[in-house]
């Protein structure tokens, strides 16, 4: 008997043996109560301000409610926040990085169809509030013509109407966005996407030099203005402008293949700077009148598989339940190295799936009744990377695949780390999904396939996963109600866009806390299309992460 | 000198300091003889949001309400945490962050000192001119280079009355 018994001891032991120097506890947990909708105090003009205005507004069913409440005063001037604590909206694309016990971040400032800005701002209480030190790099200062008209048509020029969103060829809201702040050399430089039509995601990226401070990077001596007009020459005089021609201090990058964004910096001796980088070629997957693909990437696995309309499972926090055509844009995370923060030499491209290293998977297009089959990562469009304490780094990523049918890839905030420690710019090319679509760290509202076999999407609980975070009230986005669509469609709980980030969750910007604690820093939106909810768009969050005790390196 | 507000302009400055050595009035660049200082610390720790006035104390138990202006907050920093410029590391530091409204601090000592002054640095590299303004009527300026070498040379400017010796010079 007592043999029996040591035996049985004899068996669990070995059994825990092996998993000596393996963590046992969870990559992340949540920091209870850590997850918020953030504010902004000062800056401009914000969806909700107290006391003066909540700007709401839908396109579908029909165009109802003021998107533009309180965007300019009485004079026909653009107001501001100043002296205001209020919702973080219409801001999105951070990045942020952290200073002593400071968060300096930087944001897309983006109220639809009328302006897009870059907007520095600084956060003491890790990433609840954040106090704006500054703006530039604007497209204008005009005011809508009608508050109310959801696409913001006509501004006001020289008090005169003069037309903005009715003609595509002015800037409406594409500016300079996705802002990216990099130091080298000893000079320091913002850069940004020039989202003009014709320039986005195939000119290089637009670079202006920031003095350096003791205090924080403030953006004032920037020009206000990122365009000397937002106006196209096609408008009918006197409303002839020059968009998108950039302002005269504004640079450009050189070597990055379509760049849409920066991830991240990684220094190398030497004075070498390896950057990882978003690549995004539009309608990459579109074939020509020849049945061929001319701009897909080298690596791109072949045969082109394009996704399907978004599938009718999927739409529960669309309003209109009008299902997107396929998305044919080809994303690619590719590093390339600087030694002077403005010429830059391409080194490659991470791996597509099936490849070993790989961190996305063109050939994921879903089908309906097909278990786990929506899955998988098909666009991998944001991110920060940190560096961990084993050499290797990690990447926290915003991603999606045909379930949206958006390359911008909004769907999940997912984790990967590099194969390999990091010990040159290569090592950054092969990568290890551990957080995916299916086990996320947080996801927009749940959906479920309801034909057999029975999938949701994301299969498991997600990290953070919590209902009824907005900081708005229904009344506050009135004419705005959620749908409530027939059956089979599975009503996720705490019902539809209940978050606000049920439509949408993308860029997650990772900061050391401490040596047990992450802060990550997001953007979301209530609804995927801001035209079905344009009281409750473009919202900035933070969440904390419990992770094993030095993890990560301090960044 | 009944009393001595002291009135620094531009954006940062270190510890606020009581200097005792004798000299006709005017401005110094020097704390020659260091009696009594203020720990800008007791006003929080790093990121802390200040609200104007405040009221600190210094290590010699004076009282000494600090302000802006326009009555603005002042935010903290330490030097070679958040602050990346030339006070020696740790240096805890009042910032009159001019996003949040500030534009200068205003000393007032409830008991009466013969001179102060303060380490100062403005927030983007290169040079700068640096302000004191003693009871809203004598200045002295002072040049100064701002960078982030975290070595103590921030500037001094200060203010000392012509007052003989050391004997009541708090």
């Amino acid at each position: 008997m007592n043999s029996k018994i040591f035996g049985a001891s004899a068996i669990a032991i070995l059994a825990v043996t092996p998993a000596l120097g393996v963590t046992t506890q969870p990559l992340f947990t949540f920091v209870a109560g850590s997850l918020t909708e953030s504010n902004v105090t000062n800056g401009p003009w914000t969806l909700h301000r107290t006391g003066s205005h909540d700007a709401s507004g839908i396109k579908v069913p029909s165009v109802a409610g003021t998107p533009y409440a309180g965007y300019c005063n009485g004079q026909g001037k653009v107001t501001t926040n100043q002296g205001s604590t209020s919702v973080m909206q219409p801001y999105y694309f951070p990045f942020v990085f952290r200073k002593g016990q400071i968060l300096e971040g930087f944001f897309d400032y983006r109220p639809r169809n009328e302006q897009e800005a870059t907007v520095a701002a600084i956060s003491t209480d890790w990433g609840a509030t954040w106090i704006v030190t500054s703006q530039a790099l604007g497209l204008n200062n005009y005011c809508p013509a009608n508050p109310q008209d959801p696409d913001n048509n006509s501004v006001i020029v020289n008090n005169t109407t003069a037309p903005y969103g009715s003609n595509a060829d002015n800037a409406a809201d594409n500016g300079l966005g996705h802002a990216f702040i990099l130091t080298v050399a000893g000079v320091q430089r913002i850069y940004n996407l020039n989202r003009a039509t014709n320039h986005i995601d195939s000119d290089q990226l637009v670079v202006h030099t920031i003095p350096l401070a003791a205090g924080g990077t403030f953006l004032t001596t920037l020009p206000a203005l990122g365009y000397p007009s937002p106006l196209a020459p096609t408008n009918p005089a006197p409303f002839k402008g020059t968009y998108p021609l950039l302002d005269p201090t504004a640079q450009a990058t050189t070597g990055l293949l379509t760049p849409d964004a920066i991830l991240g910096a990684v220094n190398f001796p030497g004075g070498v700077i390896a950057v990882v980088y978003v690549s995004k070629v539009l309608n990459g997957t579109a074939a020509d009148a020849n049945g061929n693909y001319p701009n897909l990437p080298p690596n791109y696995p072949l045969p082109v598989k394009n996704c399907k309309k978004t599938p009718s499972f999927a739409l529960t926090n669309i309003v209109s339940a009008s299902a997107k055509g396929a998305n044919t844009d080809v994303t690619a995370v590719r590093v390339a190295t600087t030694t002077d923060g403005v010429n830059f030499t391409d080194i490659g491209a991470v791996p597509y799936a099936p490849n070993a290293g790989a961190l996305t998977d063109p050939n994921t297009v879903g089908a309906a009744g097909v278990a786990d089959s929506f899955s998988g990562i098909r666009w991998l469009g944001s991110g920060s990377i940190v560096p961990l304490t084993n050499g290797k780094y990690g990447l926290f990523f915003g991603a999606g695949n045909c379930l949206d049918n958006d390359s911008d890839g909004f769907h999940f905030i997912g984790y990967a780390e590099t194969t390999n420690a990091v010990s040159g710019p290569s090592d950054l090319l092969t990568w290890k999904v551990i957080k995916g679509l299916d086990n996320p760290i947080m996801s927009t509202d749940t959906v479920t396939d309801t034909q057999s076999p029975y999938s949701q999407y994301p299969a498991q609980t997600p990290v953070v996963s919590l209902t009824g975070v907005n900081l708005l009230t229904p009344s506050q986005v009135l004419p705005w109600t959620p749908p409530t669509p027939a059956a089979p469609i599975v009503i996720p709980p705490g019902g539809y866009t209940s978050n606000f980030y049920s439509g949408r969750l993308y860029d997650p910007q990772a900061v050391y806390k401490d040596n047990q604690t992450l802060t990550i820093v997001f953007a979301g939106y209530n609804t995927p299309q801001p035209s079905n909810n344009l009281g409750d768009y473009r919202s900035i969050g933070r969440f904390q992460l419990t992770v094993p005790t030095n993890y990560f390196k301090p960044f | 000198m009944k009393t001595v507000k002291t009135y620094l302009i531009l954006t940062t400055s270190a510890a606020a300091l009581a200097v005792a050595t004798p000299a006709s009035a005017g401005g110094v660049t020097s704390p020659v003889s260091v009696i009594d200082s203020i720990d800008w610390s007791q006003l929080g720790t790093e990121g802390t949001i200040v609200n104007a006035p405040a009221t600190v104390t210094t290590a010699l138990g004076n009282v000494v309400t600090v302000s802006d202006t326009a009555g603005a907050p002042l935010l903290r920093y330490d030097q070679s945490s958040a602050w990346s410029g030339n006070f020696a590391p740790g240096t805890a530091l009042l910032y009159t962050a001019p996003f949040l409204g500030t534009s200068d601090i205003t000393l007032t000592f409830a008991t009466p000192v013969l001179g102060a002054g303060a380490q100062i640095q403005a927030n983007y590299n290169g040079p700068f001119t640096a302000q004191i303004t003693v009871n809203g009527t004598q200045t002295f300026t002072e040049s100064g280079v701002s960078n982030a070498n975290a070595d103590g040379s921030a500037i001094f400017i200060g203010w000392l009355g012509a007052r003989s010796r050391r004997s009541s010079s708090r």
